[in-house]
């Protein structure tokens, strides 16, 4: 058991894959950006190789870097994968932008099954259409609800099953309070 | 004879006015029997939901029911009796009645202890909406509730209440109170199925394998108190226990020998089971199926099924007093209570076997309210790993018990019931009979202990605790 | 219209009828068996009413696992859409006659996630008919047998053969911290020295 920091680890990835980059976010967090392609390769190399053997995938999540303050602007949706490894006690963090548009990405449930649920929310409060998943069904919100709601551009629907979104007398008046900044 | 037991001919010989026919027979079963045993018999388990909801609140450290008292009903028996007079004349005349000091603080007591809940409780389910659902099997369905309770009340037929009081007496009466009971499996898996749910369809088949599971180590530890009587006669197995002089407790059989004692306890463990009661309610545990195969019903019906699981409590007591405590014999005097005039004698013995019951109706409460429950897997290795062969290690030990005592004596006659001849053991034979199995067993104990240093693992594993 | 007045609800229409009826009333106020589910923090609000502090029992309120056993359903918190069909069909699977209580504001009118949540009803009224709303975030445990209390009221007045009175009856008071007349309990002052 040898814990490896997060340069040891990117560098082991770079060795094998030189199209990884390796990204420091504005808060100081390290993660590699993986592009959208070798996602599964890379997943595969991190979970077998004896150093590394990530075996765990602790979360999968997303978020929309839509009106994130950065130059130039950018609308992707960047799918975050939190990997640990049971076996020597350390993580990483993978990240992948996929497009708006033409929102997919592979799945990694064929390498760690916590994936398929992971995937299913993320499917379902981002559009992310993970290729190859068995069952991309809608998990939190209704079957029939349309639309992404984590995503910044999303409009919220007047109605749902009949039921109007506000009460008798309520409006949005602006847009809501956030604190702002990154995340 | 006409097989009713003495009370019976002898009521149906003063209808016919000589040799009865089966109408008089009828007659006297029913006026005797039957409607004397539902007033004794079904009050008394609907008594007890609103006792095991005060036995409760105060194992909680709660109240419990305390808000509907006896002034519901009293208003509407005024209501009633002063139906000539308008309502604010009927409201002014109850009030100053209920304002009447004694009154007053009978009501306020009858409100204190909950006694309006069991009315009111009742009477709600009385109005509820009787619903059949869509998928049920209909016939099946409505049939189940009133089967339940036929088989939780028929093995009351032949439990001896006193002297004069069995309603049915055969020859085979313990088989007749365990095979009868089986009615109830019956019942529950027709609940189960007819609903048409999923719940209640597993409830169902978790309360058939369950109950049918648990009658062998009954059906073994009521074995074991007919071997030692050598009678399946409940009355002769009550006359056996028959005790001259001041201490009749010690002819009861849980105190024969340990292997009685232990099938006593055998029976309780099981009877719980049997009841569906904590810790062993599978059937109907919430956090997994809904309700169980009760889900799908609602008022009267649902009602029903709880008053046969309260009757059913009702008839473990009833067993396990008949068969290990003596029936209805007093534990001191029975010489003398059985010399008593028949007026004097049969409410008292009544009395001691109710108690008994109740004593055994409490401890169960008691338990509910304070052990959690089983898993399924755990309850059926309670069954067939423990109790089963400790059943048959217990039948064992009383066949060479009566072996070891070589013979028998002539013993007493009781009342109406013939001597039976007992197991000549004698005081020192007792003596013997209690120290070598309890010596055999403490030294098992102890060896356990010494080989893994601690209680045993299958000890262990039974109660779920770890080393 | 006082609901006491609506044709078929007075009582002097039907003499011996009405009598009965009293006394069924009587038994359904008296036994109040709630639906045993919850779905937020009002919830642990709504547990602690059956615990001993509180103990709705006192007023003949046991929970009932299945809704066919129940008469009364507290809604206890956060209903989204998607569980609003759910809460309705066990509203649909209860017997007659039932009652609704509103517990709390998520319940009420969506309370804080009313106007920004996307996924959050406003309102379990716009679901299943309710008759005691019960403001407060959570409202203590002293607010719900509050409103169990104006329930009771309710159930008093209800009539077999007589009109249902529909009306919402929202419970007030419970505005101001820990529940508006409701006595606060007085703990005494915390021990010095701690926080």
């Amino acid at each position: 058991m040898k814990a490896l920091a997060f340069d040891a680890i990117a560098t082991a990835v770079q060795a094998r894959f030189p199209a990884v980059l390796v990204q420091k976010a504005d808060n100081g967090q390290m993660a590699l950006r993986v592009p959208k392609a070798s996602i599964v390769d890379v997943a595969h190399f991190l979970r077998t190789d004896a150093q590394l053997a990530f075996d765990g995938l602790s979360d999968l999540t997303a978020f929309d870097t839509l009106k994130y303050p950065s130059t130039p602007p950018q609308d992707d949706i960047c799918v975050v994968y939190v990997l640990f490894s049971y076996t020597h006690r350390h993580k990483v963090l993978l990240k992948v932008h996929a497009e708006r548009a033409a929102c997919d990405v592979p799945t990694v449930s064929g390498e760690w099954p916590a994936a398929l649920y992971f995937e299913r929310e993320v499917w379902d409060l981002f559009g992310v259409r993970f290729v190859g998943h068995p069952s991309l069904r809608r998990i939190m919100t209704p079957d029939d609800w349309e639309g992404h709601p984590l995503r910044k551009d999303y409009l919220y629907p007047a109605t749902y099953n009949g039921v109007a979104h506000l009460r008798d007398g309520q409006h949005f008046e602006a847009a809501p309070p956030r604190s702002g900044g990154p995340l | 004879m006409s097989g009713f037991g003495y009370a019976v001919d002898t009521f149906a010989a003063w209808l016919a006015g000589g040799e009865p026919g089966w109408l008089a027979v009828s007659v006297a079963v029913l006026a005797v029997w039957v409607l004397p045993l539902m007033l004794l018999v079904f009050p008394v388990a609907a008594l007890g939901q609103i006792l095991e909801r005060k036995i409760a609140a105060a194992i909680q450290r709660r109240v419990g029911p305390n808000s509907a008292g006896l002034d519901g009903p009293l208003r509407f028996g005024f209501r009633l009796m002063l139906f000539f007079l308008p309502r604010e004349r009927q409201d002014r005349v109850f009030k100053a009645f209920c304002n009447f000091p004694p009154v007053r603080s009978i009501l306020l007591v009858s409100r204190r202890l909950g006694l309006g809940q069991l009315a009111a409780d009742g009477i709600k389910m009385l109005g509820k909406e009787d619903i059949v659902p869509a998928g049920a099997d209909g016939m099946v369905f409505r049939l189940a509730p009133y089967l339940a309770l036929a088989g939780a009340f028929l093995p009351f037929c032949v439990v001896p209440f006193g002297q004069h009081l069995v309603m049915l007496e055969t020859e085979v009466s313990a088989l007749f109170a365990v095979a009868v009971s089986g009615i109830v499996v019956v019942a529950l898996k027709m609940a189960g199925w007819g609903s048409g749910s999923k719940w209640s369809l597993l409830g169902g088949m978790r309360a058939v394998a369950q109950l049918v599971s648990y009658e062998i180590p009954i059906g073994l530890a009521v074995g074991g108190a007919v071997l030692w009587s050598g009678s399946m006669d409940l009355h002769a197995i009550v006359g056996q226990q028959y005790e001259p002089g001041v201490f009749s407790l010690l002819g009861w059989n849980a105190l024969q020998t340990p292997f009685l004692a232990v099938l006593m306890v055998v029976f309780f463990v099981a009877g719980l089971a049997e009841c569906q009661r904590s810790p062993f309610d599978m059937a109907e545990a919430e956090s997994e199926l809904v309700s169980g195969f009760n889900t799908e019903y609602s008022g009267l019906r649902w009602g029903l099924f709880a008053m046969a699981e309260y009757t059913e409590m009702l008839l473990v007591g009833a067993l396990l007093a008949t068969l290990f405590l003596g029936g209805y014999q007093s534990p001191i005097g029975e010489e003398w209570i059985c010399s008593l005039a028949p007026w004097l004698e049969v409410p008292i013995h009544v009395a001691l076997l109710g108690a008994k019951v109740v004593a055994v109706y409490l401890l169960m409460m008691w338990i509910r309210w304070t052990l959690p429950r089983y898993r399924v897997d755990q309850v059926m290795r309670l069954a067939w790993l423990v109790l089963v062969p400790l059943c048959l290690v217990s039948l064992f030990g009383i066949a060479l018990t009566l072996l070891a005592a070589g013979g028998t004596e002539p013993g007493e006659p009781f009342g109406r019931v013939a001597a039976r001849p007992r197991a000549a053991l004698g005081w020192l034979g007792h003596l013997v009979g209690w120290a070598i199995p309890v010596a055999v067993g403490a030294w098992l104990v102890v060896m356990a202990k010494k080989k893994h240093g601690q209680v045993h693992p299958a000890l262990q594993r039974l109660t779920g605790g770890r080393s | 219209m006082n609901p006491s007045d609506r044709p078929g609800n007075r009582d002097d229409e039907q003499i011996v009828l009405s009598s009965v009826d009293e006394f069924l009333a009587w038994g359904k106020e008296h036994s109040l068996f709630y639906l045993l589910f919850a779905t937020a923090c009002c919830g642990i609000e709504l547990m602690q009413a059956g615990g001993p502090r509180y103990d709705v029992d006192r007023l003949g309120m046991i929970p009932r696992a299945t809704p066919r056993q129940a008469d009364l359903m507290i809604v206890a918190g956060t209903i989204t859409h998607k569980m609003a069909s759910r809460v309705r069909t066990l509203w649909e699977q209860m017997t007659e006659p039932r009652w609704v209580v509103s517990m709390g504001s998520c319940a009420n009118s969506g309370g804080p996630f009313s106007k920004w949540s996307y996924s959050v009803l406003n309102g379990i009224d716009k679901y299943v008919p309710v008759d005691v709303y019960i403001p407060g975030c959570p409202p203590r445990p002293e607010a719900l047998i509050d409103g169990v209390m104006a329930l009771r009221d309710r159930v008093r007045r209800y009539r077999t053969l007589g009109e249902r009175d529909t009306t919402p009856h929202v419970v007030a008071g419970h505005d101001a911290p820990f529940g508006g007349h409701c006595k606060v309990p007085d703990f005494g002052k915390p021990p010095e020295g701690k926080a």
